[in-house]
């Protein structure tokens, strides 16, 4: 069993096996050796948001880690599909303060699945949406003059190019 | 003493009520005072302060649902963000650098054509890109749906 020890100073007691998915903290095991009784820090990681995290490193363990040199080579050529399976959209239905948290958590902690699909999660939303529609869900302030925003409709080119 | 929106706490969404505060404080006394008997009466009588009460809640109740959801993810690292716009199709990225001169700024320099590139990947069977357009120009013509000459949004033609 290994100890976490969150931000807010909570810890966890989790099996190697489930807390290994996380890149970071299975190469600090791999570099500190298995006997050391010390907790693992994690500062950038709070209690609430390590338990949701935990939780889908517990579902999903047992499963194979992307190689780290393969998924490069892979990616470029595959078409990236934005399919979450069912467990984990329901899994990453939270509000967005826990979406950003978790995404970054994920990020941080190296978990690539996990990032995976936060970002997919983010991209779905924005996927088919009007500019004024991305701009309410972002809550983005429309800088462009009425005329400005006619015109940008017609300039494709590079900024440099113009 | 002179206190600008920035240093106080007040959210500039409050509109109307920030800047005539920061107007206030910017002005120098003698116009000052002749600002508070002039407007700051009326500004605190309880009229007014009713109704932008009023405001504020109809404020509340637009930004429920949807709107800004997605505000926090404006503050992502870039390494996020480029992992997000890789699942997006070109039209997105289109209509994202339509929303605001950043987003624009961003999407539009030829530096950052990957971002277009791997999104152009997302499309099925789409034939590359021809050697005299670029990148956002071709997802203008083979995506957005607009008539090209007039600008229209409903094709009539």
């Amino acid at each position: 069993m290994i100890v976490v020890k969150t931000s807010d100073n909570e810890t966890f007691t989790v099996d190697r096996e489930v807390v290994e998915r996380s890149v970071l903290i299975k190469n600090m095991l791999d570099d500190i050796g298995e006997n050391s009784e010390q907790a693992i820090p994690l500062p950038n990681v709070n209690s609430s948001v390590l338990k949701k995290v935990l939780e889908y490193c517990e579902h999903h363990r047992g499963e194979p880690l992307p190689a780290a040199d393969a998924d490069t080579s892979q990616e470029d050529t595959r078409k990236r599909s934005t399919d979450i399976s069912e467990w984990d959209q329901k899994f990453i239905t939270v509000d967005q303060e826990m979406l950003f948290e978790i995404i970054l958590a994920a990020n941080y902690l190296d978990i690539k699945s996990l990032l995976d699909v936060g970002c997919k999660t983010v991209a779905n939303m924005i996927k088919g949406k009007t500019p004024e529609e991305i701009r309410k869900l972002f809550n983005i302030v429309n800088d462009f003059t009425p005329e400005e925003e006619a015109q940008i409709k017609k300039e494709n080119e590079w900024a440099e190019d113009r | 003493m002179v206190k600008t929106r920035k240093s106080s706490n007040t959210t500039p969404k409050v509109g109307t009520v920030v800047d005539h505060e920061a107007f206030v404080l910017s002005s120098d006394d003698s116009e000052l005072d002749n600002f508070k008997t002039k407007y700051i009466a009326s500004y605190h009588s309880p009229k007014l302060e009713e109704s932008s009460g009023n405001f504020a809640q109809n404020k509340l109740k637009i930004r429920r649902g949807n709107k800004g959801i997605l505000e926090n993810m404006l503050k992502l690292p870039l390494d996020i963000v480029l992992e997000i716009y890789s699942y997006l199709k070109p039209l997105d990225l289109l209509r994202l650098s339509r929303t605001s001169k950043d987003f624009r700024a961003f999407l539009m320099t030829r530096s950052n054509a990957i971002v277009w590139c791997t999104a152009r990947s997302n499309v099925p069977s789409l034939p590359s890109l021809p050697s005299d357009l670029s990148e956002p120009q071709y997802a203008n013509l083979a995506f957005d749906s607009y008539c090209h000459v007039c600008m229209s949004s409903h094709s009539l033609h």
